[in-house]
C-alpha cells in the first residue's frame, strides 16, 4: 500500500461517517422498493459493500445521500433480476414510480426522525411496549400475542391503530415545523 | 384520530399486513392497483414503510431500551435460560453418536502435502503467553495496513462500520480486553484514543477466577467424556477463563454475545472473553451471526452516535486463537482444529481473517472467504499461511460436526426411524434427520412457515415446529426414494399436533398428510399411501384424527379440541390377511393406547413417491390449520404383536419425556448440569 500512514485510515474515518449517517435513509429507500425486510437487507448489504469499495469515486462535498440512494437503485434492479421468478413483487412501472415518490422523504429524513421521536413519546407506555415487542428482531405478531395475552387478531388491529396514529402524529408535527 | 378516506383506510389495512408479513398474493396484487399511478397512494405507502423502518431502528436500539422507553418489565429482554437456548440448525454432517471412524481419525490436511502428525494425548495446559499484537496501532505499520486491507470483507457483513480500526485488535478481542468506550474513544478521540485504551488495557491484571464474569453458558451436551474429571463442569454458566479438557463427545457453548462454539472432543479450550477463547487442542466449529447497527439518533451524525456503532461493532467480533493462528469472525460460520503447532481452518460461511500468533503477518495475515480452507504452520522459524479452495461437502467439511443434535432427536434416531423431520431449521426445507437427502427434505409451499415452541409457548423443548395457522400451505419431499419402495408389514407414524383453537377456527376437511404414489396419478388426489386426515366433513366424530386410504378411513381415533400440543402414534398392525401381523390399528394418544375401529382400511405404507405434510397435493387443497412437529416413520414388519405392542409404548414414554426434558441437551433425570445450578445467577 503506498499511502502515507494515516492517509487512508483518515478518509476511511470520515467516509465511514458519512456512511453511518445515512444507513436509516438508506434502509427507508430501499424498503419502499424491496418491501420485505430480508430483501432489503440483503439489498442494503451489496449497497454498502458498493459503496466502500468505490469510495474513492465520491467526491467530497457532493451530495452523499443522493449518490448513495443511486447506488440502492441499481442493487434493487440487481436483486429484482436475481428475483425475477417470485411473484410477490412491484412491477417495473410501480418501481420506476416509487423510486420517484420515495428519493425526496429521504432527503428529508432528519425532519422525520425528530418527529417520529417526538410521537413516541406522547404514546401511551402499554402502546410503547407492544411495539417494542413487535420489532424485536425475528419477533411475530402471534409470539408477541401470546406474550401479551391477546389474540393475534387483537395485537395485529393494535399495532395497525399505533402505526396509523403515529403517522398523523408525524405529519401534523412536520406541517407544524413548515409553517 | 381523525377518519381516514376509504383509500387511505384500505392501504392501511395491506400496509399492516404487508409489515407484519401476512399479505396474500391476492391483497399483493391489489395494493399494486392501488399505488400504480397515484401519488397520493404512493406517498402514503412511502411513508407507511418508513415509519416500519424506523419502529424497527428505533426498537432495537440498546440506547432506547436503557433510556427513553420507560421499564419494560418482563415482557422485553428475558434472561436467558441455561439450557434451554433453542438451536437453531444448518446442515449436520452427521448426528451426535454416529460419528464415523473416518472423521475421528487424525485428518490434519493431507491437501497441504505436509503429513499429519500423531494427535497428542489431550491435557490441561495453561495458555502460551500472549504477545505484544504486531498490529498494535503502536506499530508503525500496523493499523493502516490491515485496516485497508480487511475494510471491503468486513462492509461485506457488517456494513463495514468502524471495522477498519478495531478488527485489527483481534487478539484483544479473543483475550478479553476490550475497553470501554470511554477508553477507546477518549477526548481525543480517533487513534490517538485508541493507542491511549489499549495501554490502558495492557495494565489492567487479570481477574482472579472467582471474580471473573460469566460470559457464557453450556447450551448442549451429548456423550461427553473428560479428560480430567475435576474439571467437569458442575454448572452451566461459564465464567471468563474457564478451560475445558474433552476426551470425547460434543459440547456447545452459547457466548453472551449470542456466538456459538461446538467443541468435539478430543479438544482443550479456554473460554478467555465474551469474545472468543484459545484453542489449544483438538476441534471447534464457531458461528456467529452479523451484527446489527442500531441507534436512536442514526441521522444525527454526531461524534457520540459514530462512536456508539464502531463500539457496537467491536463487541460484535469474535474470535479464535490457537498455538499458531488467530481467526477473527464476524458474522460467519467455520472450523478450526488444532493438531500439535498447526491449524487447519475451514470457512463454511461468510469470511474470517486469519493471522499468524506470532512472526510477521504483515505479509502473512489472510481473509478466507467461504468454500476455502487454511493451514496455517510452522515452516522454520516462520510461520505461514496457506489458503486453497475447499469442497465443503468433502470430508473436509464433514470433519467438523455444525450442528449439536437434541436430547429428543437422539432419542428418536435411537429408536430407527425409516424417516424423520425435526422442522428444526429457522426457514426452508425441513431436511430428513435419517439419510439427509436433499430430496426428501420437505419444501415449504404457500404460507406454510416455522414457529418456535419456545414463543408460542408450548412447553414442549422441540425447538422449530411446521406452522399451517397463518395461511395454506404445505411442506412437500421431491420424492422419498425408499427401497424397499414400501413398508412390507406393520409401520407406525410419529408426530406432535396442535391446532389452535382461538386463532384458527376449525375448517371441515383436513389433510395432516398425504403419502403420494411413486406413479403419477391424475387429480383429484391419486392415491393416499396412506393420508392422514383430520375433522374429515364425513365423519361423525369432530375433529378426529383418522388413517385413509382408498375411501376407507379408521374410526374412533384422538380427537384434538383444544389448545395443547399432542403427542401420536398411529399404528398399523395389518389387515388379517395379506398385510403385517393382525388385523388391527392403534393410537398412543399421549402416551395411552387406543385400539382403532379399522373400518376396512388397510395399506402398506408408500416410501417412493412424494410426501406432503399441511395438505393433500400441489394444489394445497384440504390445508391443514394447526401445527405439526417431529414427523417420524417407522418400519414395524418382522415384528410379533406383542412386540409392536411394547415397542409403541415404550417410543411414546420416552418421546414425550424427551419432549419435556427440562435442558434440549440431556435426559430429564440426568444430572450432570445440577437444577440448582442451572438457577445460579450471576
Amino acid at each position: 500500500m503506498s499511502e502515507p500512514s494515516g492517509g487512508r485510515s483518515g478518509r476511511d474515518d470520515q467516509f465511514v461517517e458519512l456512511l453511518t449517517g445515512i444507513q436509516q435513509q438508506l434502509t427507508r429507500y430501499i424498503r419502499t422498493l424491496v418491501p420485505n425486510r430480508a430483501d432489503a437487507e440483503e439489498v442494503l448489504q451489496e449497497t454498502n459493500l458498493f459503496l466502500w469499495r468505490h469510495a474513492e469515486e465520491y467526491q467530497s462535498g457532493t451530495n452523499f445521500a443522493a449518490w448513495a440512494s443511486k447506488a440502492a437503485y441499481y442493487h434493487v434492479l440487481t436483486f429484482r433480476k436475481r428475483q425475477a421468478r417470485d411473484r410477490l413483487r412491484f412491477s417495473d412501472v410501480l418501481i420506476d414510480q416509487l423510486s420517484r415518490t420515495a428519493a425526496p422523504l429521504c432527503e428529508s429524513v432528519s425532519q422525520e426522525v425528530e418527529a417520529f421521536e417526538l410521537c413516541m413519546a406522547k404514546l401511551p407506555l402499554e402502546d410503547r411496549e407492544l411495539l417494542e415487542l413487535r420489532y424485536q428482531p425475528d419477533a411475530t405478531v402471534q409470539a408477541v400475542a401470546a406474550k401479551v395475552g391477546k389474540s393475534s387478531k387483537a395485537v395485529y388491529h393494535a399495532l395497525s391503530r399505533i402505526r396509523m396514529w403515529l403517522l398523523e402524529c408525524m405529519q401534523r408535527a412536520i406541517s407544524r415545523r413548515s409553517d | 384520530m381523525s377518519r381516514p378516506n376509504a383509500k387511505i383506510a384500505e392501504l392501511s389495512e395491506l400496509l399492516a399486513a404487508l409489515c407484519d408479513g401476512e399479505l396474500s398474493t391476492a391483497e399483493w396484487e391489489r395494493l399494486e392497483s392501488l399505488l400504480i399511478g397515484d401519488a397520493e397512494a404512493q406517498e402514503f405507502y412511502s411513508r407507511y414503510i418508513a415509519l416500519d423502518v424506523d419502529l424497527a431502528w428505533h426498537s432495537t436500539s440498546p440506547v432506547v431500551r436503557r433510556g427513553t422507553i420507560p421499564a419494560q418489565g418482563n415482557l422485553l429482554a428475558e434472561p436467558t435460560q441455561a439450557g434451554t437456548t433453542e438451536f437453531s440448525g444448518e446442515s449436520v454432517s452427521k448426528p451426535v453418536g454416529l460419528v464415523s471412524s473416518e472423521s475421528k481419525a487424525a485428518s490434519m490436511p493431507w491437501m497441504f502435502d505436509i503429513p499429519a502428525k500423531p494427535r497428542p494425548k489431550v491435557v490441561i495446559e495453561p495458555s502460551p503467553p500472549r504477545p505484544i499484537p504486531w498490529y498494535s496501532v503502536n506499530s508503525p505499520i500496523g493499523l493502516p495496513l490491515i485496516s485497508y486491507s480487511l475494510g471491503a470483507i468486513i462492509m461485506l457483513i457488517a456494513i463495514g462500520i468502524g471495522a477498519v480500526v478495531h478488527i485489527t485488535h483481534s487478539y484483544e478481542i479473543a483475550a478479553g480486553k476490550t475497553a470501554t468506550s470511554e477508553e477507546v474513544f477518549g477526548s481525543g478521540g480517533g487513534s490517538d484514543g485508541l493507542s491511549g485504551a489499549l495501554a490502558t488495557a495492557e495494565k489492567v491484571e487479570p481477574k482472579k477466577q472467582e471474580e471473573a464474569p460469566f460470559v457464557g453458558h453450556i447450551s448442549g451436551m451429548a456423550d461427553c467424556r473428560w479428560a480430567d474429571p475435576a474439571l467437569k463442569p458442575i454448572t452451566p454458566r461459564i465464567r471468563q477463563g474457564t478451560k475445558f479438557a474433552l476426551e470425547s463427545g460434543l459440547m456447545e457453548i452459547t457466548y453472551t454475545t449470542g456466538a456459538k462454539v461446538i467443541l468435539q472432543g478430543p479438544c482443550t479450550y479456554e473460554v478467555e472473553s465474551p469474545h472468543g477463547g484459545y484453542l489449544a487442542l483438538g476441534k471447534l466449529t464457531a458461528r456467529v451471526k452479523p451484527p446489527k447497527f442500531n441507534s436512536s439518533i442514526p441521522a444525527k451524525r454526531s461524534r457520540q452516535a459514530f462512536q456508539t456503532r464502531k463500539l457496537s461493532l467491536e463487541k460484535s467480533l469474535f474470535a479464535v486463537r490457537t498455538p499458531t493462528a488467530i481467526i477473527t469472525d464476524l458474522g460467519t460460520e467455520f472450523g478450526v482444529e488444532v493438531v500439535s503447532d498447526s491449524s487447519y481452518i475451514l470457512v463454511f460461511q461468510g469470511s474470517v481473517n486469519v493471522a499468524p500468533s506470532e512472526g510477521e503477518p504483515s505479509s502473512q495475515s489472510k481473509t478466507i472467504a467461504a468454500g476455502h480452507e487454511a493451514y496455517v504452520a510452522k515452516e522454520g522459524q516462520k510461520v505461514k499461511v496457506f489458503v486453497k479452495p475447499s469442497e465443503l461437502s468433502s470430508n473436509a467439511g464433514k470433519q467438523f460436526v455444525r450442528h449439536l443434535l437434541s436430547y429428543y432427536t437422539r432419542t428418536v434416531l435411537a429408536d430407527k426411524p425409516v424417516f424423520y423431520w425435526t422442522f428444526n431449521e429457522e426457514s426452508g426445507p425441513a431436511y430428513e434427520q435419517v439419510r439427509r437427502w436433499s430430496w426428501q427434505a420437505l419444501v415449504p409451499y404457500g404460507g406454510a412457515t416455522r414457529c418456535n415452541h419456545e414463543e408460542i409457548g408450548s412447553s414442549l423443548v422441540l425447538g422449530r415446529a411446521a406452522d399451517f395457522t397463518k395461511a395454506s400451505g404445505g411442506f412437500c419431499s421431491h420424492y422419498l426414494q425408499h427401497q424397499p419402495r414400501k413398508l412390507p408389514g406393520a409401520w407406525a407414524v410419529e408426530f406432535w399436533v396442535q391446532v389452535p383453537t382461538t386463532a384458527i377456527e376449525h375448517r371441515s376437511g383436513q389433510y395432516i398428510l398425504n403419502m403420494r404414489s411413486g406413479i403419477y396419478v391424475p387429480p383429484p388426489y391419486g392415491e393416499n399411501k396412506p393420508g392422514i386426515i383430520f375433522n374429515w366433513p364425513e365423519n361423525l366424530i369432530k375433529n378426529e384424527v383418522q388413517l385413509y386410504h382408498a375411501g376407507k378411513a379408521t374410526h374412533g381415533g384422538p380427537v384434538l379440541e383444544d389448545d395443547c400440543w399432542h403427542h401420536i402414534i398411529l399404528v398399523f398392525y395389518g389387515n388379517g390377511t395379506d398385510l403385517g401381523v393382525a388385523p388391527r390399528v392403534d393410537a398412543v394418544f399421549d402416551g395411552q393406547v387406543q385400539t382403532l375401529d379399522r373400518a376396512g382400511f388397510s395399506a402398506s405404507f408408500n416410501l417412493d413417491g412424494p410426501l406432503w405434510v399441511g395438505a393433500a397435493g400441489q394444489d394445497l387443497a384440504w390445508p391443514f390449520r394447526g401445527r405439526l412437529d417431529e414427523l417420524a416413520f417407522y418400519d414395524l414388519s418382522g415384528l410379533t404383536v406383542a412386540e409392536i405392542e411394547a415397542r409403541v409404548v415404550e417410543m411414546a414414554r420416552s418421546h414425550v419425556a424427551a419432549a419435556q426434558t427440562e435442558n434440549n441437551f440431556l435426559p430429564p433425570d440426568d444430572n450432570s448440569l445440577t437444577t440448582q445450578s442451572r438457577k445460579e445467577t450471576p
